[in-house]
């Protein structure tokens, strides 16, 4: 038959407590367990590591998304701009007495140009010959023209090519791309494009 | 007995002085020393500290790059709401309109066929006064210090108000064209509106006055503008054509007068420029470095810049010495309406 579980604690404990020194953690425990080895420790050591590097990997790719994000929102911001300016291009028609029967389309704001050409036996085939400025433009946030070789601190900075669209369109073809400063023949981290058609 | 020998210096005196069995033990099992535990801690929070500064910095980017696309939203919403009133406005030679320039925050007043707010004119029972109703409403743009929760923030706001076609005792008609002699002969829109918009001549600069105290028609639709700017583009002189003409700004000056004279058969554009601060930086920021940054064109010429330009321009002359939280949460917006 056992004992009472109290007369084996006090057993266990009964000689110790004659030599009177405080009861300690190792009296109790089995000599051989002895903390962790430095295999147990590399192991732990690598498992809160790969969770740590994930972690931090997660945290910069949302912080890249989120960036591309707000870029990209101000780069829309951007296109409505060019868009508005070029609907409000002022209208030269051809004079009759030149060889080129290209209306003139010039923008207020960006100055923008482009030559149209109207085909009188086809109300269709209208056709955008040229347009300026033949350089890219470099706009910040605001739509204001930019020095891109000294770009602002704190702005976003994008640069714009204009187009002619294709033969019979009335219209002409605006790329943003940003960003604006980069190396040549990179490819740009993102870009937004559209055909404005041109006010008749 | 018990608590006695439970007491801690006895038996640390015991263990660290008498006793072999005792001493080998604390040796085998040994603890870390102070001294371990110190590196450790020290490393530990070295690394915690890198962590921190990086979450911190993180936090910080986000909340950057959410407040400036909460502008961008609030900046869209307004100038999307003026080129929809615009592209329904009154298109008539007679119909007049008027841009009041102020230092800084200009004033827009326009007719449009749009909804406009009108308690004496809803109730649809009443037949004279549905009958009374307009489809055309006051469409009127401002800037508003509005108090909220103790502190002063600024807003764009939109008067939106439908007037009847014929005066009552509570609304005033809507003032389009006056008719003048035998046989009556409609006066041209600057009669109407006095010299420059500024006089008493016409019923416009009536309305338009009263406007002012009328809070009840005016609706927030952007938050913290600080400046609102209407420029207007004049349609060039198309009489010589060489060379194809850009259109220009008109002065100040010019603005008033020229809206006010002939409305908008001479305009190809109107230009509205917004200063938005985002929500953070429009709590710390106090009306004095608003003014400090000098938005105003303080040297108007016959040929003015786009308010935008002339604000970047400004901006960056003055970015070295501007506060922390207006430098990174100011910015402009442009747009160029066709008409």
């Amino acid at each position: 038959m056992q004992p009472p579980k109290s007369q084996i604690i006090a057993t266990k404990i009964a000689p110790r407590l004659g030599s009177s020194h405080l009861p300690r953690f190792h009296d109790f425990a089995r000599p051989n367990e002895a903390g962790f080895t430095l295999a147990e420790i590399a192991v732990a050591l690598g498992i809160f590591s790969f969770a740590l590097v994930s972690m931090m990997g997660m945290l910069s790719v949302g912080l890249k998304n989120s960036r591309k994000a707000t870029v990209q929102t101000s780069a829309s911001n951007v296109m409505a701009g060019i868009v508005s300016d070029i609907k409000a291009s002022t209208i030269t028609p051809p004079v009759l007495s030149s060889s080129s029967q290209a209306y003139k389309y010039l923008s207020p704001k960006l100055g923008i140009s482009a030559d149209l050409e109207k085909s009188d036996k086809q109300e269709t085939n209208n056709t955008v010959t040229s347009v300026g400025p033949g350089m890219p433009l470099y706009l910040n946030d605001s739509c204001s023209l930019v020095d891109s070789k000294s770009p602002e601190a704190l702005q976003k900075i994008y640069s714009v090519q204009i187009s002619p669209a294709a033969s019979g369109i009335p219209a002409v073809r605006v790329r943003i791309e940003w960003p604006a400063l980069r190396q040549p023949n990179s490819r740009p981290e993102g870009y937004l494009e559209t055909l404005v058609p041109l006010p008749l | 007995m018990l608590k006695n020998s439970l007491l801690p210096k006895k038996g640390l005196l015991r263990a660290s002085t008498t006793g072999s069995r005792e001493i080998s033990a604390v040796n085998l099992m040994a603890g870390f020393t102070l001294v371990e535990l110190m590196v450790s801690i020290s490393v530990l929070a070295v690394l915690g500290g890198l962590v921190a500064q990086l979450m911190s910095s993180t936090s910080r980017l986000t909340a950057n790059s959410k407040q400036s696309s909460e502008c961008d939203t609030e900046a869209r919403y307004a100038l999307s709401q003026i080129s929809a009133d615009l592209s329904r406005r009154v298109r008539r030679p007679d119909v007049d309109a008027l841009v009041k320039k102020k230092a800084g925050n200009d004033e827009f007043f326009l007719f449009s066929e749009t909804a406009g707010y009108a308690p004496n004119l809803t109730e649809a029972k009443d037949a004279s006064k549905a009958k009374n109703r307009s489809t055309v409403s006051l469409i009127g743009y401002r800037i508003q210090p509005v108090q909220k929760g103790g502190i002063t923030l600024m807003e764009l706001q939109r008067y939106a108000r439908a007037l009847p076609w014929t005066s009552t005792s509570n609304d005033k008609a809507l003032p389009f064209v006056s008719m003048s002699g035998s046989p009556a002969v409609p006066l041209p829109a600057s009669t109407l509106a006095g010299t420059d918009g500024q006089g008493a001549g016409g019923s416009f600069p009536e309305v338009v006055n009263g406007v002012a105290t009328e809070d009840i028609y005016y609706q927030p639709i952007a938050q913290n503008v600080v400046r609102f700017e209407v420029s207007v583009l004049y349609k060039p002189d198309m009489s010589d054509q060489a060379a194809p003409k850009q259109a220009f700004l008109l002065s100040d000056a010019k603005v008033v007068e020229e809206i006010s004279r002939n409305g908008f058969s001479n305009i190809s554009a109107i230009v509205v420029s917004l200063v938005i601060l985002d929500a953070q930086s429009a709590v710390k920021t106090k009306q004095q470095d608003i003014d400090d940054l000098e938005l105003e064109d303080s040297n108007p010429s016959d040929f003015p810049e786009y308010p935008a330009d002339r604000w970047n321009a400004k901006f960056k002359e003055k970015l070295p010495k501007l506060p922390k939280h207006l430098a990174s949460g100011i910015h402009f917006y442009q747009r160029v309406i066709s008409l």
